[in-house]
């Protein structure tokens, strides 16, 4: 029974690392760099450009097929290449009848990508509280870094003590603020390489979410009303010379939302099946309009906003990626499951099974055919090797190379 | 007398390679077993597959009435074993390994083991891999002999040891054998120590098995005999009654178990002059190389 | 009988064992040191910047010391049973077989954990020193795996050792180094991943029953 179990054990653990080392070799051997194509929205045509990996002849495209040199896509994009544009003096003076000023280009360019990894990321609960208004040019790192837990407590980096009178200062602050300790998230941008600080987004235990800092040392803390049930999976504190919105926040559902200036009024993002665990989410806005995008594998969706983010366009673009190509269909029909412990869509070690679907059924049938055929052959009757077929008809390849690989228990040897 | 002992049409291959081929033969309850043959003819191999190290190809093995294979912890209690070279654990000194030894075996004995360390020139604590084969071996008697179990097996005592290490070992084995009415299963290859120490024997060459009785009946009636032969191209061959023979330049000499009237009649039939027919005694090894050949 | 064997295995572990004590000090003592340097260079400011925001790995030199016990002290617990079939000795004392080899990795995987707790202790009093709870914890939870592999790789390298025929060993070898690079590949461990290895390493433990079964049957 033992010895039996022993086998047991065996086999598993041949699965066990044949379906994490053998995909992902297999894949290091075939898999193809498939990148996104980038899709812009042009201010002055007010039409989408798609740029996929070509020459600078065939820079990119319009929905309609029409091509595109980086020259012309640089004047089609006159905010985005505003410096290009400048140095050959080709910026022109007005869109869309507003004067086009360098500063104000400048400052309402703003990027935001997020990608699931982010959304899904491990992080020390410890953050520095910067001075908001120092009289500065320069964020400094504070000397003592702070948690919110039972109450928010400072520690200072040289004694590795808690600094009590600034800790009961916050607590005693954000009690009055009817803050409910502890918090369940905590956002900001840890960083002194910022062009001023907002401080914190923190969700406190009953999901209302403050806004804290800390001014002239004194504590800051708003209670931003934002609704409680709003699910929420990330935040992210934007800290933009535009002062539009304060960040965003991206909910369990997938929807998205900016935390506007204007006392923290919600903007929603009009984005439909935005899965948070895969999807690359990225906005990219100018004077004009907001191009935002959710793109996976396999698909980009882009939608084109105006300023208050009313749809006035739409593009959608499908492509092949490695599941679906030659090798892709290859490794469904091998492969039933892969797993993975490490995610390129997480930050975490888990368990990331993928399984191939129907295909596959064919490869485990087969190999369950070779392993009774390899049963026969070693003279093991159903009876005692019903087992092993039962494996190889789960795990298909991995359960043959293991069954393949260890002999079977004699049975008068146990 | 019960059999201690039975081996049953045991056959057994390495992959393709036989090594015997419907071996059988019993071990007496109380008696002294020799089982005789040169170098890979399977003395090991049989002993391995005795003490359950080796599933035989077919065929069965019994120690005490139970499957070789699978001995119950009580039976092998009653086995003492003395693996080929005398191997212990030799990162242990004399006094560990006998404290070791003693947590196993409910009949343990310790004073014939510290008897016999005394006699070697070595202190309590010397460590077993400090020892020369010849102290290693006594310390491996000694502890089957703490031990005291009802059989032992002893796989190639004489493995590098000496004349003097070799006789002190069997007079150690002899004394305690006749005194508690042991059984004992021994291999060898250096046959003359055993002859008067061996009851039965069983003497076995490449896949066969050349003899198997008392040894007494084994030296009473396995005879050697030298005559001259008309030239030297003389041939023999082997059959029911010349087991072996060697012929030099015009001598010749035959291995027989019949007795001298009926291997004269052979030979008269071959034409040769009985006259010159003339009995060579022999000891153990003599005979045991007459029947194994010197090959 | 089990505190005998335990006695005859600790004997042949032992001074191995004192050299991983000695040598897993010797580490623990460095990152101590390098630890005092970088809150004196980096001052403690920077040097918590470092930690907390970017994630810096001062305690790296750790990682692969558990799983070198393990190996080692397989290897010198289990070579000299290999070594001119000794094992057949053990299996020939009067119990029960596949017991015994349990009984024999048991000392092993008591002194391992021991000294594995003892390294997490170590660890944690001297992150302590400089850092609060919340990087402990980050600390030993991203240790955590490194040290279970320590087990893993001891029952495994057992395994290997104790497996007679060298066509079986160097099918066993790969997989024991993939299941062995999984530990040490992973980070921010969800508790179901890390159950699930500290489970899968204990029950490696059986694999030895399987070479013990090889020895037994004396496949050559």
């Amino acid at each position: 029974m033992l010895v039996k179990s022993s086998r047991l054990f065996y086999l598993l653990l041949i699965v066990f690392v044949t379906s994490i080392f053998i995909p992902k070799y297999y894949w290091m051997k075939f898999e193809k760099n498939i990148k996104a194509p980038a899709v812009f929205f042009s201010p002055v045509i007010d039409q989408f450009l798609v740029r996929k990996q070509t020459s600078l002849e065939k820079f990119c495209v319009d929905p309609k097929g029409k091509e595109y040199s980086r020259e012309e896509f640089e004047t089609l994009m006159p905010l985005l290449n505003y410096r290009q544009l400048v140095l050959e003096d080709k910026l022109p003076d007005s869109l869309h009848g507003e004067l086009l000023i360098i500063d104000k280009i400048r400052i309402n360019n703003i990027t935001l990508k997020i990608y699931p990894a982010d959304i899904d990321l491990s992080q020390i609960q410890l953050f520095p509280m910067f001075e908001s208004r120092s009289g500065r040019v320069r964020l400094e790192m504070p000397d003592d870094y702070f948690r919110i837990a039972k109450r928010m407590e400072f520690i200072d980096c040289a004694s590795n003590t808690v600094v009590e009178k600034k800790s009961l200062c916050f607590t005693t602050y954000l009690n009055a603020k009817h803050f409910s300790f502890p918090a369940k998230m905590i956002a900001g941008n840890p960083t002194t390489k910022k062009a001023f600080d907002e401080g914190y987004f923190v969700l406190d235990s009953k999901n209302n979410l403050f806004h804290i800092k800390m001014i002239k040392g004194k504590p800051f803390c708003v209670n931003t009303n934002i609704p409680n049930n709003l699910d929420i999976a990330f935040m992210r504190v934007m800290e933009m010379p535009l002062k539009e919105y304060y960040g965003v926040i991206i909910t369990k559902p997938g929807d998205v939302y900016l935390i506007s200036y204007d006392n923290y009024k919600l903007i929603k993002l009009p984005l439909t099946e935005y899965d948070i665990e895969k999807d690359i989410f990225a906005l990219v806005g100018d004077q004009f309009f907001r191009t935002i995008s959710l793109i996976s594998s396999n698909q980009i969706r882009t939608i084109a906003t105006d300023r208050n983010y009313k749809i006035v366009d739409r593009y959608e673009e499908m492509w092949k990626d490695n599941a679906q190509s030659s090798a892709g269909v290859v490794a469904s029909y091998i492969f039933p499951f892969t797993l993975k412990l490490n995610d390129e869509n997480s930050s975490f070690s888990n368990f990331h099974f993928n399984f191939a679907g129907a295909s596959s059924f064919i490869g485990m049938i087969i190999f369950t055919i070779l392993t009774y055929v390899l049963l026969l052959k070693r003279k093991i009757s159903l009876k005692k090797g019903w087992f092993d077929l039962v494996l190889v008809l789960i795990t298909g390849i991995y359960g043959f190379i293991a069954v393949l690989l260890v002999k079977n228990v004699d049975k008068n040897l146990e | 007398m019960e059999n201690v002992v039975e081996v049953k049409n045991l056959t057994h291959y390495y992959g393709n390679k036989l090594v015997f081929e419907n071996f059988n033969f019993e071990i007496k309850s109380g008696r002294i077993f020799g089982l005789l043959g040169k170098n890979g003819t399977g003395k090991t191999t049989t002993i391995n597959i005795l003490n359950g190290f080796l599933k035989p190809t077919s065929g069965q093995c019994l120690m005490f009435g139970e499957d070789s294979y699978k001995l119950s912890p009580e039976t092998k209690a009653r086995v003492g074993f003395l693996i080929e070279g005398h191997i212990q654990y030799s990162f242990m000194s004399i006094k560990q390994i006998e404290k070791f030894y003693s947590a196993f075996y409910p009949k343990w004995k310790k004073e014939p083991y510290y008897e016999l360390m005394a006699k070697l020139e070595v202190t309590q604590d010397q460590k077993l891999s400090k020892m020369s084969c010849g102290q290693r071996s006594q310390v491996a008697l000694g502890l089957i002999l703490a031990q005291d179990p009802d059989l032992l097996i002893l796989d190639d005592y004489s493995m590098g040891l000496d004349a003097g290490y070799r006789r002190l070992f069997l007079d150690y084995l002899i004394e305690y054998a006749k005194a508690e009415a042991k059984t004992i299963f021994i291999t060898s290859h250096i046959i003359q120590d055993l002859e008067n120490f061996l009851d039965d024997c069983l003497i076995i060459d490449y896949r066969s098995v050349l003899v198997a009785m008392p040894i007494k009946e084994f030296q009473k009636t396995f005879k050697q005999y030298k005559f001259h032969v008309p030239n030297p191209e003389f041939r023999l061959s082997k059959n029911n009654i010349i087991k072996n023979y060697e012929i030099l330049k015009d001598k010749a000499t035959v291995y027989t178990f019949s007795e001298r009237p009926e291997l004269e009649a052979y030979l008269n039939s071959l034409s040769i002059n009985n006259s010159t027919v003339e009995e060579v005694p022999m000891t153990l090894e003599d005979a045991f190389i007459g029947i194994t050949g010197k090959y | 009988m089990y505190s005998a064997l335990l006695y005859k295995e600790w004997l042949k572990i032992r001074w191995a064992f004192f050299s991983m004590v000695f040598l897993t000090m010797l580490t623990l003592m460095y990152i101590a040191l390098n630890m005092s340097s970088y809150n004196e260079f980096m001052t403690a400011k920077g040097f918590w910047g470092n930690v907390i925001l970017l994630g810096f790995p001062f305690f790296t030199d750790i990682k692969y010391i558990p799983l070198l016990i393990g190996v080692v002290i397989a290897i010198v617990q289990f070579s000299p049973e290999m070594n001119l079939s000794r094992l057949k000795l053990t299996l020939h004392l009067p119990a029960d077989e596949n017991k015994l080899l349990l009984q024999m990795i048991s000392l092993g995987f008591m002194l391992l954990t021991i000294l594995f707790f003892l390294i997490a202790i170590i660890l944690w009093a001297i992150v302590g020193i400089y850092f609060p709870a919340e990087v402990v914890a980050f600390v030993l939870s991203a240790s955590f795996p490194w040290l279970v592999v320590g087990v893993a790789s001891y029952f495994l390298t057992a395994a290997i050792i104790l497996e007679p025929v060298w066509a079986r060993r160097l099918i066993l070898i790969p997989f024991a180094l993939g299941f062995l690079d999984i530990y040490l590949s992973i980070a921010n461990t969800h508790l179901q991943l890390i159950t699930f290895l500290v489970f899968a390493a204990i029950v490696s433990s059986l694999l030895i029953l399987f070479s013990g079964y090889h020895f037994k049957r004396g496949i050559k």
